[in-house]
């Protein structure tokens, strides 16, 4: 079997035509693969949210450290904004940033396959949301 | 150990054992002592979850728990929140090295999500007795896991795939000649060219080398270390669906990322790479913990003053880990670790039971 037909690589695989059989197994590699932005896509919205969450948790943190409240309150997800102190509101709403940046992920990956038109996938991400927002409801419904 | 439940008073007080300590060195500042304590567990779980490749709940429940005590639901929810933490970080990192399959990832999820969401339903509802006898059990199978010295980084169980390698290196005969029913054709192909149509691949596509395929559940990614691509195929999805809502469920419940099952199911059961089950399994227990957090946010079990220090130790662990990773020996970590996680799983039992040790 010889090593390679071509001296340069690069020029095989973006040859239009000819007989080389590693290019063409190359290019039908290549032409089933999807968007490999999405991957970019979802490191970006991650990176995006876990900054955010942590700035508000370690600012919460130091908030609450500062203002000398011992003890520590329990925060319901639709009662952040009324939290007190303003330490622990803070807090709550890194909580929320971070429950909210892999529903984002999500989000984005969905949003990749529609423009990708794949259908299939379209609807597992679709799937996917009405669990999380079933998570939502029924949590809501029993506090 | 706590004192007032959740439904009584809102307002919990820090556990008198832990503070009476505390309060001795640290006077007035209690909170102070409490978040720093919370912040060096948090470091703690991150730094040896990426060492030794376990999740960081099985630490932390336990900790907050025994060590701290705090209710078991609320230690779980804390978990739950430095668990999406750590796969926010590492999610991103595998999506930057291409190897998360995102198809892959939501598929399973299906299973997982709903698993999550039921475990969390279940968890709010039974005694948190209940609870810590389940989390022993869990403690000693994954004490049993990690004493075998599973690898999760990489090299062991490592298997399928179709490797395609640069024309200079002789490929040896690749994993993925023992399992070519995972992608007939591509097998074939890889078979009777493999340096060939490796290189070319690999010099088109530039830094981009990791994808998904359209229409299956596969793809392919870059093996920095051999300097080769190598492509898979998932098969049996039936049994990732099962594991996955099991691994769902226990996160729900516990508080656990569920990786330990998830990684050794896609790899063994599903014949995927484990390089690639390990970055899909990163990004997915982020999703599945927020399936239950949503439930135990909602109803009131997320105290921020104890989840932030717990999130934020972790996230700043798991990366000093990551990096750290290489200069120590995972395998001896690992056994010092299940030893402590078999001394720890026989507390929470007794305590399942009612015995304080």
């Amino acid at each position: 079997m010889p090593d390679a037909t071509s001296s340069d690589p690069r020029a095989g695989a973006e040859a239009p035509s000819g007989g080389d059989a590693p290019a063409e197994a190359a290019r039908a590699l290549l032409a089933k693969r999807a968007d490999p932005r999405t991957n970019t896509i979802v490191k970006r919205v991650l990176r995006s949210g876990l900054a955010l969450a942590l700035v508000l948790l370690v600012v919460g943190l130091v908030v609450q450290l500062a203002s000398g409240h011992d003890g520590a309150n329990q925060v319901r997800m639709l009662d952040i904004a009324s939290a007190h102190p303003i330490g622990e509101e803070l807090m709550g709403f890194g909580v929320l940033a971070l429950a909210l940046t892999p529903t984002c992920g999500v989000l984005s990956v969905l949003l990749s396959w529609v423009r990708e038109r794949d259908r299939v996938y379209v609807g597992v991400g679709i799937l996917i949301v009405i669990v999380l927002s079933t998570a939502v409801v029924v949590g809501l419904a029993g506090a | 150990m706590l004192g007032p439940s959740l439904c009584d008073d809102p307002y919990i007080l820090i556990s008198p054992h832990t503070t009476g300590l505390l309060a001795v060195v640290f006077h007035e500042h209690v909170s102070v002592a409490i978040a720093l304590g919370l912040v060096a567990l948090g470091l703690f779980a991150g730094w040896l979850g990426a060492v030794v490749g376990i999740g960081g709940g099985v630490v932390i429940v336990p900790a907050l728990v025994l060590g701290f005590g705090f209710d078991t639901k609320v230690a779980v929810a804390s978990s739950l929140v430095a668990v999406v933490a750590t796969s926010a970080a590492a999610g991103s990192a595998y999506a930057g090295a291409g190897q998360l399959n995102m198809r892959l990832a939501l598929v399973l999820e299906i299973a997982t999500t709903v698993g999550g969401l039921a475990g969390g339903l279940v968890a709010v509802l039974v005694a948190g007795s209940f609870l810590d006898g389940v989390f022993a059990v869990v403690m000693l199978v994954t004490a049993y896991l990690v004493f075998r010295g599973r690898d999760e980084h990489g090299e062991v169980a490592d298997a399928p795939g179709d490797e395609l390698g640069p024309a200079s290196g002789a490929v040896a005969p690749a994993p993925g000649d023992r399992s070519p029913q995972v992608a007939p054709g591509l097998a074939a192909t890889t078979n009777a060219v493999s340096g060939t149509e490796g290189d070319l691949l690999l010099a088109s596509l530039g830094d981009r080398v990791g994808w998904e395929e359209r229409g299956h559940l596969g793809g392919a990614y870059q093996d920095q270390a051999r300097g080769v691509l190598i492509t898979y195929r998932a098969v049996r999805l039936w049994i990732g669906w099962a594991v996955s809502f099991l691994a769902g469920l226990l996160s729900g419940l516990l508080g656990v990322g569920g990786g330990f099952l998830k990684v050794p199911a896609m790899n063994l059961g599903m014949k995927v790479p484990i390089k690639v089950a390990a970055a899909t399994s990163n990004f997915m227990i982020g999703v599945t913990a927020v399936a239950s957090l949503f439930v135990y946010f909602a109803r009131g079990y997320v105290l921020p003053f104890v989840a932030a220090p717990v999130a934020l130790g972790i996230a700043i662990g798991a990366y000093a880990g990551a990096r750290s990773a290489q200069r120590f020996s995972g395998r001896t970590l690992g056994r010092i670790l299940a030893a402590i996680l078999v001394f720890v799983a026989v507390q929470m039992g007794l305590k399942a039971v009612g015995i304080n040790a």
